[in-house]
């Protein structure tokens, strides 16, 4: 291969991997809550995403997310005081699980012509395109450890079919790929901790996934080939794994997915068609690519500084990412948009006049007044020339006169220059 | 929609919960008879509880920390017989969390653990070095084996919240299993600062740290993240504090006291002590309609500056009075006291907040998987082999 060509092979590679990577920066969605804290666990495009949030009796409820509307909250059944949306299937059904924090028993359900239907005791985590749940269900035990309400991962499919054990009494469903095969974990004779394993459609017992070295480990999520989740490497730190399954569910390779930081803890959540995972790493939202792990509060156009993301849950084929974060302090359910190539530009409501890390409110508003009056701005402890408006790091310059118009445009801003 | 359809619809799905808990009890009810038999011919019975029967902690330690994630198991093993004997060796007490095992995807705790606390904590470790899983230690103070320090969070591994995550307790002696069983490990977040400390625009923390500067003259906003007991003295994190200022719990009590009145909760501890959705208070007392105050007494006796906090607390003797009954050993709590030939006072009775007959189903876990039925285990068969012939004596080990 002379130069020319491996200069020409070299560009072609990087075109194709950048068909996933110039989508480099997202646009930061806040997706509200109905009356305090908010997750979003799981996201079909920009228009439908789950999950949950507390109502004003300070219960969990369920549901509904999208980009341009506010939070809605779903039917679950009457009997339980909380309940969460976990997973959307092939047809845009809504999956969940209601439930009362003291008991034993959930109920899964999901939304079919606005009503929940209960479809049975379990935790109804994940679904697949055709429909098919992964849970776990809590059963009360005959065989060692008789008498006690133990969880086990299970499979629904119109009926729940319990899964096994790696020998110990307990187990956790938590993904589920489109073939029906379920990942998650399961505890050991030991019962001092838990193991990443698979049960594939032909047998309810698990395959030990292995782990990078270290006795613990969870996988959370499977599509294709591919299982992404979490194990302790040989030195007990907590790192994103990558499992590559043949078809039989044998495992051809555990790969270690980084962290954000040297000695940081890093856990997978989900994984999309193209092979791109998030998760969190040191507790800030994180995309795993490439072999990269890359914080995905570093890729926000506009970052607000009232927010932090912190766990990213699941992620589309299109790069959609939803999740949990803290807005100033307090959980809240997020949804990343990939940004195109050029980048997104900085969002109206991004704007912190004030720079008091609230976005947009009304006390920006007299900081934008007392400009134009040229006495002091309000609070009285600041100046006008302290007005960042566009969150560029550079105070009260032409492009912050630029993002300032542009909040009346009632259009999206666009950066300074562009 | 016609009435009836309506009625169809509200009562359909009522009928088959309905008919789904009753398959579930009858279910639980059988296994657990079943259960009953074998368990008399076990050698070994494991009772474990919770010390405190709630742990509250943060959710985000970015700003201050009030709580770190910190949570206790303790157990006792007992070897069954005609005269039981209280274990203190000769087997290995393991314990795990199967729904809830990990714990930094679910807090920033241990990216602040160092500023806070001086001192680095490795990820999914707790302030003492125990991790989410394994081995308890033998403590011959408690006679049973402790976990201290777990840090646990009210988060499933799944992503839901559990305040009330069960631990798994497995009693093994050379390489086999000889007794195991379940305990509610609470831990809970929701305490809501926020009803009051509610600023536009400012998180929650910020809006507690202004307050304390501008009330008491420090200068907080500017030195985060703080860490309260640096200088208020907290007994359950055992830090000193500083000279001349007062314990975090009279601080907290006291300064709250009279601003009470501006939230409208039926259960105005519950605006910090989670919460309104927890109901941390749980047990027998919470059933029969017996609220905090009525124990604890109100925020003002909380506050009174001779009380030590965690120290001075409500004694079962204060209300339980029984011709031949004793309760609390002197000097000591409910939770650090024996009876019984050296059995503790929550293996039987269960946590604090979660004692007796509780509200909650997880709590009850124990005592009916040993004895058919909820509240006090008090059932001989437990760990006798027969029935003692001599009266039943509810008398303290001194």
């Amino acid at each position: 291969m002379n130069n020319l060509t491996s200069t020409v092979f070299g560009l072609v590679i990087s075109l194709a991997s950048g068909s996933v990577l110039a989508q480099s920066t997202y646009r930061l969605i806040d997706l509200g809550s109905l009356y305090g804290e908010s997750r979003a666990f799981a996201v079909r495009d920009e228009a439908m995403a789950i999950g949950s949030s507390t109502a004003a009796s300070a219960d969990f409820r369920a549901v509904f997310f999208s980009a341009t509307a506010a939070p809605v909250e779903l039917p679950s059944p009457a009997t339980e005081r909380q309940a969460v949306g976990f997973a959307i299937d092939g047809a845009g059904r809504i999956i969940g699980c209601s439930y009362d924090l003291s008991k034993f028993t959930p109920v899964a359900f999901r939304i079919e012509q606005g009503s929940a239907v209960p479809l049975g005791p379990f935790v109804a985590r994940a679904v697949n395109a055709s429909g098919v749940i992964a849970g776990t269900a809590n059963v009360i035990s005959t065989g060692p450890g008789a008498g006690m309400t133990l969880p086990r991962a299970c499979r629904f499919d119109g009926t729940v079919t319990m899964l096994g054990t790696l020998g110990g009494l307990a187990s956790q469903g938590l993904g589920i790929d489109d073939s029906g095969r379920v990942v998650g974990s399961s505890t050991t004779q030991s019962e001092r901790g838990e193991r990443p394993c698979v049960w594939t459609t032909t047998s309810t017992t698990p395959l030990d996934l292995g782990t990078l070295g270290g006795l613990w480990g969870q996988a959370t999520a499977i599509n294709g080939n591919r299982v992404v989740g979490t194990t302790m490497t040989s030195a007990g730190r907590m790192h994103a794994t990558l499992w590559t399954l043949n078809a039989s569910g044998g495992v051809i390779s555990v790969t270690d997915l980084g962290t954000t930081s040297q000695n940081g803890s890093s856990f997978a959540k989900s994984i999309n068609g193209l092979g791109v995972a998030v998760g969190t790493s040191d507790f800030r939202a994180t995309r795993f690519v490439g072999g990269t792990a890359t914080d995905l509060n570093n890729l926000i156009d506009g970052l607000q500084a009232a927010w932090r993301l912190e766990v990213a849950w699941a992620i589309t084929d299109s790069g959609v990412i939803v999740g949990s974060g803290s807005r100033l302090g307090f959980p809240r359910a997020f949804m990343l948009v990939p940004c195109p190539v050029s980048g997104c530009g900085v969002i109206c409501d991004g704007i912190d006049f004030n720079n008091d890390t609230s976005v947009f409110d009304s006390q920006d508003i007299d900081a934008l007044l007392s400009v134009f009056s040229e006495g002091p701005c309000i609070p009285a402890t600041a100046t006008c020339n302290d007005i960042d408006f566009n969150n560029d790091g550079s105070l009260f310059d032409p492009c912050d006169i630029d993002a300032f118009l542009l909040v009346f445009s009632e259009g999206p801003c666009t950066p300074c220059g562009q | 929609m016609n009435n009836k359809t309506l009625l169809c619809r509200r009562v359909w799905p009522a009928l088959w919960l309905l008919a789904v808990a009753g398959a579930a009890a009858f279910a639980m009810l059988s296994a657990h008879r079943a259960h009953r038999v074998a368990a008399v011919a076990d050698e070994y019975v494991v009772l474990a509880a919770n010390e405190l029967g709630m742990h509250c902690m943060q959710n985000d330690f970015s700003q201050m920390m009030i709580l770190p994630p910190f949570n206790s198991l303790q157990a006792q093993v007992i070897r069954r017989g005609i005269e039981p004997d209280v274990m203190n060796g000769g087997v290995s007490v393991s314990f795990v969390l199967p729904t809830n095992t990990h714990s930094s995807d679910k807090t920033n705790f241990w990216s602040y653990a160092q500023s806070l606390l001086g001192v680095p904590v490795a990820t999914d470790v707790g302030v003492t070095g125990t991790p989410m899983s394994g081995l308890m230690t033998y403590d011959a103070a408690t006679a049973g084996w402790l976990a201290t320090g777990i840090p646990v969070t009210p988060i499933d591994d799944d992503g839901k919240e559990n305040p009330y995550p069960l631990a798994l307790v497995q009693v093994t002696q050379t390489g086999q299993v000889v007794a195991r069983t379940q305990a509610v490990v609470p831990v809970s977040w929701e305490m809501s600062c926020n009803l009051c400390h509610n600023t536009p625009g400012e998180s929650t923390a910020t809006s507690i740290l202004k307050s304390h500067d501008r009330l008491h003259g420090t200068n907080l906003i500017m030195n985060q993240p703080v860490m309260c007991a640096s200088c208020h003295s907290d007994n359950a994190l055992g830090a000193p504090g500083q000279p001349g200022i007062s314990s975090l719990s009279r601080a907290m009590h006291g300064a709250h006291a009279t601003r009470m009145g501006e939230i409208s909760l039926d259960n105005s501890c519950y605006a910090c002590h989670p919460g309104v959705r927890t109901n941390c208070q749980r047990d027998v007392h919470a059933g029969l309609g017996i609220s905090c105050v009525e124990c604890h007494g109100g925020m003002s006796t909380v506050a009174n500056p001779t009380r030590n906090p965690w120290v001075d607390m409500p004694r079962c003797g204060d209300c339980h009075q029984r011709a031949g009954f004793e309760f609390e050993q002197a000097g000591k709590l409910y939770r650090t006291s024996f009876g019984h030939g050296g059995v503790s006072c929550m293996s039987c009775h269960g946590s604090p907040h979660a004692s007796g007959a509780a509200v909650t189903e997880k709590d009850n876990a124990q005592a009916v998987r040993v004895q058919d039925h909820v509240g006090v285990i008090n059932t001989c068969s437990v760990c006798h082999t027969t029935q003692p012939s001599e009266a039943f004596f509810h008398r303290r080990n001194e």
